[in-house]
């Protein structure tokens, strides 16, 4: 193709792309986890770190110089990517376990007190609210084995909210009122909502105008953005015994036609994007699948929960490229920058790894993983199971997974920016490191 | 001062008898694990036979009584492990390795997953073990294979293998083998039978099989447990 005519058709799709210069979670709209630049292959220090009120479950996300995140502690906060200054916070009705999305100036986040915020990112100051049915976690009778079997119990795992993605002038999430939203970005107006079967706190990816999500009923997505109309639902595996082994915590990534996800059904799946007809999956025994993955260069990393893997398999067929046992449950999605992937995980480390062979080339351990107070971890580092999770009693097993947390869990997802990575702990901290 | 100190080193290395003086009773004090003092009390007493038995409270850990295991002067010190708790199968025993000190408390090094602690116990009464119930023998007819299939948790069938044995006279052996997505050998710690129920207990994993055994049909009725949740399992001799 010539020069002229190569300048010529980028013009033509320039004003057609949708989802220009957004921040938002894992890197972009369709949720690949790729992020400019190369990211540290060695570890030369924290750069920063900022304290918030209460765990930091949120993945930031990067605009205009400045960090964005939510916490735990109710409140959004801007802080200067370079010093780790705060530029401006923003006191919400609840807890902010979701990333918001920035897009032209707005930024967007999703809170526990119901609401849907827009604000001007530059100084916080509030553009428009939206009230949705309320935030609920989700709940089913004896989850987990906790007992009595008999008793409703919320979801002591179901620790994220959606976070939104922007394109066309709309922004887009899934709310705990079994909702799925399409709100005017510039006025905060209902353009449509999609009613699914549960609870929706994955993400929506998107790509060629149509939006995948997932609910914790099970069941996968696929919307037109414009109108909202159904495309295709997929329904994946369920848990009538103990709701352990079904729903959607993680979000897509679509990479060429494709949309690849994770499931608490202990499976990667790889959906065709137009059909919604299943490429391949990868089960996982019995281990959950909440990383959202990454794709990158026809390879997709993920990880699992309680077998504690991190893989990489072959983006076409799922085949394996690399498998590592890690030290703990990963949550926390990979990202990619040049050559190395990094992640979170449950023992208070974010691991830096090699992008080919998924090695381990350096973790950073939180000061309150080392510290490791009420032996949560082993002396290996890994979960101290035994002193943990004692009783599936009343509200035995919330206690355990509250104790969990205080060791900087790193359940947030890695941003990396010029070289620095940025990742939220259970600490309260987010880390700036390079 | 570095001979004094090393020839009173060696007087106490080899002076056995100190920990020969851990005498049994109850034993209370704590565990101190980084920012939490754990209350302990340990029950330490001798068997008809002489030979030590024990247990241990720890109410923070949810521990009432549980059995010791490999209670023993070693060296200058006295030790020993918690047999079936704070360790799942194939992970480090917890344990506890101390000597008497010379104001009568014992104390050292508590160890669990490779973390280590100290701790402190004072004696402050006479013993109250409490004796972990024992595995008694199974009837001839039921050594042997026994085969059958239950559908638990995730909604799928596996496929359950219990032997039975009585390699002492006066206790059952078991294997207990479940082959599902993948394959489980449970580590059974006390095998029972009574009225005609035949029981077998996993204390590590929490998971147990009951299961009345029918001369006439040749079977046994049974359930597999997990936690609060029962599975019909219907065993029947290996062909």
């Amino acid at each position: 193709m010539k020069p002229t005519l190569l300048f010529t058709a980028l013009l033509v799709l320039l004003p057609l792309a949708p989802c220009a210069a957004q921040a938002t979670f894992h890197g972009d709209a369709a949720r690949t986890g790729v992020y400019a630049g190369q990211g540290p292959r060695q570890f030369h220090g924290v750069k920063w770190s900022f304290q918030t009120g209460d765990r930091v479950m949120s993945s930031p996300v990067y605009a205009d110089g400045a960090i964005h995140f939510g916490s735990d502690d109710g409140n959004l906060y801007a802080v200067d990517a370079k010093s780790g200054r705060q530029l401006w916070k923003y006191v919400t009705g609840g807890p902010v376990p979701s990333s918001p999305a920035v897009a032209d100036g707005v930024l967007y986040a999703n809170s526990y007190d119901g609401k849907f915020y827009a604000l001007n990112a530059k100084t916080g100051a509030t553009k428009w609210k939206f009230k949705t049915g309320g935030e609920r976690r989700f709940e089913a009778k004896g989850i987990h084995g906790q007992l009595p079997r008999t008793q409703t119990f919320p979801d002591i795992y179901d620790v994220y909210l959606s976070s939104p993605v922007v394109a066309d002038g709309a922004v887009y999430f899934g709310s705990g009122d079994g909702h799925f939203y399409a709100l005017d970005a510039q006025t905060g107006a209902l353009r449509w909502k999609f009613v699914a079967g549960e609870v929706i706190h994955s993400s929506p990816a998107l790509a060629g105008g149509v939006l995948y999500f997932g609910d914790w009923a099970g069941m996968l997505y696929a919307l037109d953005a414009a109108t909202g109309k159904e495309k295709w639902r997929l329904k994946t595996g369920e848990d009538k015994f103990i709701y352990n082994q079904v729903g959607f915590q993680g979000s897509p990534a679509v990479v060429d036609g494709v949309v690849y996800v994770g499931c608490r059904d202990s499976h990667l799946y790889a959906i065709d994007a137009a059909t919604g007809r299943e490429k391949w999956n990868i089960s996982t025994g019995l281990s959950w699948v909440i990383t959202t993955p990454a794709v990158h260069q026809g390879k997709v990393y993920f990880a699992t929960s309680d077998s504690r893997l991190f893989k990489i398999v072959q983006a076409s067929d799922g085949k394996p490229l690399a498998e590592h046992t890690g030290k703990a449950y990963y949550w926390s999605s990979p990202a990619i920058a040049g050559d190395v992937a990094y992640i979170g995980a449950f023992n208070g480390s974010l691991e830096a790894r090699d992008g080919t062979s998924g090695e381990l080339l350096w973790e950073f351990q939180t000061d309150a993983s080392r510290r490791n107070l009420g032996w949560v971890l082993a002396a290996d580092r890994t979960v101290n199971n035994s002193m943990l999770f004692r009783s599936g009693w009343r509200e035995a097993s919330a206690v355990a997974q509250a104790r969990q947390y205080t060791i900087g869990v790193i359940a947030s997802s890695p941003l990396v920016h010029d070289g620095v990575v940025y990742v939220g702990s259970t600490d309260g901290n987010v880390y700036a490191i390079e | 001062m570095r001979t004094i100190l090393f020839a009173l080193t060696s007087l106490a290395l080899a002076c056995p008898a100190l920990a020969a003086d851990v005498q049994p009773g109850r034993w209370q004090g704590t565990v101190d694990i980084p920012g939490n003092a754990l209350a302990v009390t340990v029950d330490l007493d001798r068997d008809a036979g002489g030979a030590w038995i024990g247990s241990i409270t720890m109410p923070e850990l949810l521990l009432r009584g549980a059995p010791l295991a490999g209670i023993a002067s070693t060296g200058s010190g006295f030790g020993f492990t918690l047999a079936n708790a704070l360790g799942g199968p194939g992970e480090l025993k917890a344990g506890f390795q101390g000597r008497l000190g010379a104001d009568g408390r014992l104390a050292g090094e508590f160890s669990q997953a490779g973390n280590k602690a100290p701790f402190s116990l004072a004696r402050v009464g006479t013993a109250a073990v409490e004796v972990a119930p024992r595995s008694t023998p199974v009837p001839k007819a039921l050594e042997g294979a026994w085969v059958g299939e239950y559908i638990g948790i995730g909604d799928y069938a596996r496929q359950v293998t219990i032997t039975l044995g009585n390699p002492a006279k006066d206790a059952a052996h078991a294997d207990f083998v479940v082959v599902g997505k993948q394959t489980t050998k449970i580590p059974v710690d006390l095998v029972t039978f009574a009225e005609g129920v035949l029981r077998l207990e996993s204390s590590t994993t929490g998971l147990n099989f009951e299961g009345r055994y029918l001369p006439a049909s040749g079977e046994i009725r049974g359930t597999f447990e997990q936690g609060a949740f029962e599975f019909a399992l219907p065993l029947k001799r290996k062909p």
